[in-house]
């Protein structure tokens, strides 16, 4: 996104606040002194991204009153696999390195509706205009970028430079993030998870509105059977190669910057053994993606501090923004029956992250399913 | 005799009713194995407090800030960060 100078990102139009937020005024809910031309008196006490709680809540009570449910909020998710992998011994020293490196992913309800989000430095969106619908070009993406809106947007390009399609729900469906997921998920208002993939899936493909006739009388789509519905996840067939990120590391400069480095990323596809099956996720078999965790990702603030590195998978459970109805998979049967190259594979799991093996048995496909006469 | 009839279908249809009306017990679906618990702030919504005042008069902080020339002028760049880190974040 095109970056803003200092000075435009505190640029407003009072007409674009609208009447209701015009009338609260300025310092009702950014604190600071009135009545002054003195910038530095002015902006004494001044507070740039107000507390939901005690500006927002007085008007959007119900909204406010769940979004602390969101992960967006609550950075569930990284507690539940720094959990898994690490303990209560190493946990202090891993919770100094999660308020370095990743405690700045939160985001408030201005984060989305009035600014760009602090991680990417902030800016007004639209000079204070309150945005009901976030631009996602400027707010989702602008944090999901490297994986979401590469992917999405069909940035992406293979190892043999073949380009991956945008995905048929952006071009030609012009679709908005906002448009599968909704203000009801964003909010937290679908109940407290520990984890993105916890619960029924959601957005989910054949949801009310969507595809919702898969498997019906009226499906016509000679690969839809029982078997495949039954034990396939629809990225299995209807996603493009995606991209995968390894051996992330984060230490502070001399001065306390916090930094990361991360490997080169790899767009492949992937088919594993699904590591969360349950009633709400059945299929036997999801694609997954190689997360950028490495045992020693956080050596640089103690030793082992992912003791438990092996509880969890590392090539995990996705979800690639890269659908198309016809894909690689879907061109015939032995695409995939007999064709090992699209499976978690040992040998592949060996070869690429030689480390991980113990970690990934559980999506490790040990037997491909056989190539049909 | 009659009445007694009625009074017994009249009965029959009430507790049929009744066992309509009975909720079915819903059984929670077991929690993904690979999710363990993780205690966080997210049950515990802050009650939301009293509207906003509008507390002082903003017009000085409107003037300026709808004023480009003002803000160009008053506005400080920050200091570029140190930006060490190396691959996609």
């Amino acid at each position: 996104m095109p970056p803003l100078e200092a000075w435009e990102k505190v640029f407003l139009d009072d007409q674009a606040l609208g009447k209701v937020h015009a009338d609260l005024g300025c310092i009702a809910c950014h604190g600071g002194v009135g009545g002054t031309t003195d910038k530095e008196q002015a902006h004494q006490g001044i507070v740039r991204d107000p507390d939901p709680a005690q500006t927002c809540a007085s008007c959007h009570k119900s909204i406010v009153g769940t979004y602390q449910n969101s992960l967006h909020v609550t950075l569930a998710g990284y507690y539940t696999v720094l959990r898994a992998r690490s303990d209560e011994e190493h946990w202090p020293q891993l919770m100094t390195a999660f308020d370095n490196h990743c405690d700045n992913c939160h985001a408030s309800c201005g984060q989305c509706h009035v600014s760009r989000p602090t991680l990417n430095e902030g800016g007004l969106l639209a000079k204070h205009e309150f945005k009901k619908l976030p631009p996602m070009n400027l707010t989702c993406t602008g944090c999901h970028g490297t994986r979401v809106n590469d992917e999405y947007k069909g940035k992406n390009q293979t190892a043999d430079g073949q380009k991956v399609p945008a995905d048929v729900h952006f071009n030609p469906g012009g679709m908005a993030c906002f448009t599968c997921h909704t203000g009801d998920q964003m909010h937290g208002a679908l109940g407290v998870f520990n984890h993105r993939y916890d619960g029924p899936p959601d957005p989910s493909c054949t949801q009310k509105g969507c595809h919702e006739n898969i498997g019906g009388p009226d499906d016509q789509v000679e690969y839809h059977t029982k078997v495949h519905l039954e034990k396939l996840q629809c990225q299995v067939c209807h996603a493009e190669p995606y991209k995968h990120c390894y051996n992330c590391h984060v230490q502070l400069s001399d001065t306390g910057v916090p930094y990361f480095k991360v490997d080169p990323s790899e767009i492949l596809f992937k088919i594993g053994r699904n590591p969360i099956q349950s009633p709400e996720r059945p299929w036997e078999y999801v694609v997954v993606r190689h997360v950028p965790v490495a045992r020693d990702t956080f050596a640089y603030y103690g030793e082992n501090l992912l003791p438990n590195f092996d509880a969890r998978e590392t090539w995990t459970y996705a979800t690639p923004h890269t659908i198309q109805r016809r894909t690689p998979q879907t061109e015939s049967c032995n695409s995939c029956h007999g064709n090992a190259s699209l499976f978690l594979t040992e040998d592949f799991v060996r070869q690429r992250t030689p480390d991980e093996v113990e970690a990934n048995r559980n999506v490790i496909v040990t037997k491909v399913p056989a190539r049909i006469p | 005799m009659r009445k007694g009839i009625w009074l017994f279908l009249g009965g029959l249809l009430g507790l049929i009713l009744v066992g309509c009306l009975a909720r079915p017990e819903i059984t929670p679906l077991p929690p993904s194995p690979m999710l363990p618990a993780v205690p966080t702030l997210a049950a515990t919504p802050v009650p939301p407090t009293e509207t906003p005042v509008p507390a002082a008069d903003s017009s000085t902080c409107i003037a300026c800030h709808t004023d480009e020339e003002t803000l160009k002028a008053l506005a400080v760049e920050p200091e570029k960060a140190e930006h060490l880190s190396e691959g996609e974040g």
